[in-house]
């Protein structure tokens, strides 16, 4: 009986010593405040945790093989749940608040709003509370669960209520003109290149003495000292010469009219690097001659050259490689690498596009399911890059609600509740590492209808 | 015996935690009362927030279209950039100073007025725990989302840097952190990985460089440790300012008197606030260069002009050791 009481005590004592740790990171003694003050520090958001507790039992985990990959929100008593549709395949579970294990029944999807409304056999569940159709002001606090969804976070409405189109799809691969960068290697040899110049009545060698320093190496002796093939010789030729004294000294040419502006072929050449640069110095170099020589006819190959595929895209999984020619997209044949951009830019994230590919002899189809941009190139937007994880679905939404609660992709499908515990929406997308969206209540409510 | 001292401990920890609820526990009250106040300034700042340069942000300060902004959204003083309204109206605009030491920078809206403003916050008026809002333009300026708003709490305030779990976004950058009665205290800097590592240059250092900013200065870093200026002594800063705790040996600072306790009021003109300021004032100068102190010892204010020394090489091991 001493010890139980005993045992007490100290409980009680520890407790109350955990409590009284923020007093040493109090703001006004120290001028720095505590992790546990701070709007998510778990003293802070402890103030909302019997106000969750009471709606604790309305939210559920989605498990997929044993695995959370989302949250649920319980909309009727006899079982109905909602969650994000995109997250999952079919073979789910529901885990509800007392640990019990559920094979759902699976009700339909609305692929528009990216919801799924499930049904387990179990009575007297408790649904959320809806709340009123009353649009939640910006700036106003919401509380909702965690990922691990016995904790609650809190946060703002941090935008006016609007839609969120859906971003054109894509196939996470580098192309470039297969035109562009074939037709250099497409001479036998360094002497073909140099017949079909002097053909034109214009001596290679005078041609090139218009672009040369007398300091630059003999281009004859040049090009039998190097092996490679022709056409890297001819670019190498190029890059020596004619680049360097045109484009390097940012002075057009004399006589030559470039298509482009000479300052944002430089811009864009100097933001390059490694390959790329490569890549885009030689297609310089050719519209270069081609714009010295309009009368030089260059063999063109048509469709889109593959340069890069990026790892996870939807372009590797259906087995895309580098180096690879796509001739045609959905059937509609391709002349260059902008009239596939043309096609992919009509589809959205989700959607499958048929590539009739040229891999050296063969002839292949490829189907490849179409991402995001910035998740294929997360380097192209910080605010991706530096997210860490995101929901895979995140736009074309016809409105959402936009909070800045701090909460991860797997605890999408929860409720986004007032300081009421009124439901106003369910939170759809991890959009950044910063920004949720959540549908509203009322866009819910109606697509339930519809599902049931 | 051991029954009693188990309650004596009980009975201590829970007055150590009944001082933690009188020092401002969180409550649900506190965070309607902020949302109330949030909401009744939000229209006002709003109309003053703006889209600056190429995605970037700023907020108008004065009637007549003064913007303040970061000094990596500004740049260069003197450059013609554009601005978006909230509307979604362009309006022209010119840098004028900056200040990279705190990331400040100023830009003038040109055309007609009068323009909506925010007002600025006071000097020294921020303190960790303080309730703040930040507002910006994270990936751009997007007329139907507009400004997105961010509520947090300070972290802690220096004169060269506010942080605040203010989450910010690129696209946020020169935007406006605001006090809970919507005056500007903060302007939108960078961040770190992670989500409560937000920096906002603080309005002190607007204030304090205002004319040089306004009249488009680009005012100076500090310099390489090779060539910086140095006094000779260590400070830390204290509730009455900026003290010295240390005269080094064989520095200028011996040569010119100054003594442990001396607290340091202003270098060349420029008031310091804490060591930050203190290290800028200094470290902008090479060594050789005459700056003037103004110092307070015991109740009386003197002034002298010294000749800076060089900064010491950096030891093998710095830091405290725990």
């Amino acid at each position: 009986m001493f010890s139980s009481t005993k045992s007490f005590i100290l409980k009680a004592f520890f407790i109350a010593l955990f409590l009284s740790v923020p007093s040493s990171g109090n703001a006004a003694d120290t001028g720095y405040l505590d992790r546990s003050e701070r709007v998510n520090g778990w003293n802070t958001r402890s103030v909302f945790e019997p106000l969750y507790e009471k709606h604790r039992d309305s939210v559920v985990e989605i498990l997929e093989d044993g695995h959370q990959i989302a949250l649920g929100t319980v909309v009727s008593e006899d079982g109905y749940i909602v969650t994000k549709a995109s997250e999952f395949g079919m073979a789910l579970e529901v885990r509800d608040a007392k640990n019990k294990v559920y094979v759902p029944e699976f009700i339909s999807v609305d692929r528009d709003n990216d919801l799924a409304l499930l049904k387990i056999k179990a009575d007297g569940m408790q649904a959320v509370q809806w709340s009123g159709d009353a649009t939640p002001s910006m700036g106003q606090w919401m509380i909702s669960p965690h990922e691990d969804e016995t904790q609650v976070r809190v946060g703002v409405v941090s935008a006016v209520q609007r839609a969120i189109p859906k971003k054109p799809g894509a196939l996470g691969v580098q192309l470039m003109n297969a035109a562009d960068f074939l037709s250099l290697n497409s001479f036998k040899d360094f002497n073909e290149f140099r017949l079909l110049v002097e053909q034109k009545k214009r001596p290679l060698d005078q041609f090139l003495a218009e672009f040369m320093s007398p300091d630059d190496l003999d281009p004859g002796q040049a090009a039998e000292e190097n092996q490679d093939s022709p056409g890297e010789r001819i670019l190498d030729l190029l890059n020596r010469t004619m680049f360097r004294r045109s484009l390097f000294n940012g002075e057009l040419l004399e006589g030559v009219q470039l298509s482009e502006p000479t300052e944002r072929l430089m811009a864009k050449e100097a933001s390059l690097e490694g390959g790329d640069r490569f890549q885009y110095r030689s297609v310089l170099n050719l519209m270069v001659l081609e714009d010295a020589f309009p009368e030089l006819i260059i063999p063109r190959l048509k469709g889109g050259l593959i340069t890069g595929v990026r790892p996870d895209s939807g372009a590797e999984k259906a087995g895309v490689l580098p180096e690879d020619v796509v001739v045609s997209v959905n059937g509609i044949s391709v002349m260059t690498s902008s009239d596939i951009i043309q096609i992919v830019r009509q589809h959205g994230p989700g959607e499958k596009l048929n590539l009739k590919i040229h891999r050296g002899e063969q002839e292949l189809v490829k189907t490849v399911t179409l991402g995001y941009f910035d998740t294929a190139f997360p380097e192209q937007d910080v605010n991706i890059e530096l997210s860490g994880d995101i929901s895979e679905r995140r736009t074309g939404y016809q409105e959402v609600i936009q909070h800045e609660i701090p909460i991860p992709p797997k605890a999408m499908g929860g409720p986004l509740m007032d300081l009421e515990g009124k439901v106003v929406g369910v939170n759809i997308a991890r959009y950044n590492r910063v920004t949720t969206f959540a549908l509203p209540a009322a866009l819910v409510r109606a697509s339930i209808e519809k599902l049931k | 015996m051991s029954r009693s001292f188990v309650r004596l401990i009980l009975v201590g920890s829970l007055w150590v935690h009944a001082l933690v609820c009188g020092a401002g526990e969180p409550s649900v009250e506190d965070f309607l009362e902020t949302q109330q106040k949030v909401q009744s300034v939000l229209p006002q700042v709003l109309d003053s927030t703006i889209g600056v340069g190429s995605g970037g942000t700023g907020v108008i300060v004065s009637e007549n279209g003064l913007v303040l902004t970061a000094a990596h959204v500004s740049g260069e003083p003197g450059r013609r950039i554009s601005c978006v309204m909230p509307d979604g109206k362009r309006v022209r605009a010119r840098t004028l100073g900056r200040f990279d030491h705190a990331d400040a920078g100023m830009v003038q809206l040109e055309g007609e007025g009068p323009w909506p403003f925010s007002p600025l916050g006071s000097r020294k008026s921020v303190n960790a725990g303080d309730w703040c809002f930040a507002l910006g333009h994270p990936g751009g300026f997007d007329k139907d989302r507009g400004a997105v708003l961010r509520v947090g709490k300070v972290i802690y305030a220096r004169s060269d840097t506010i942080r605040t779990d203010c989450e910010l976004l690129r696209g946020d950058s020169g935007g406006p952190l605001f006090n809970i009665n919507g005056e500007v205290i903060g302007i939108n800097s960078r961040i770190g990985d992670p989500l409560d590592d937000n920096y906002h240059a603080p309005i002190d250092a607007f204030h304090k460089m205002w004319d040089p900013l306004l009249a488009g200065e680009d005012l100076p870093n500090t310099r390489d440790r090779s060539e910086r200026g140095d006094l000779g002594v260590d400070v830390e800063t204290h509730d009455q300012g900026v003290v010295v705790t240390r005269v080094r040996e064989n520095t200028v600072a011996v040569d010119a008197g100054i003594l442990v306790d001396d607290v340091i009021l202003s270098v060349d003109g420029y008031s310091i606030d804490d060591s930050a300021d203190y290290r800028w004032a200094i470290g902008k100068n090479i060594a050789g260069a005459s700056v003037k102190i103004q110092y307070l010892r015991g109740e009386s204010t003197s002034e002298l002009t010294v000749e800076l020394g060089k900064a010491p090489r950096r030891g093998r091991w710095r830091g405290r050791g725990f």
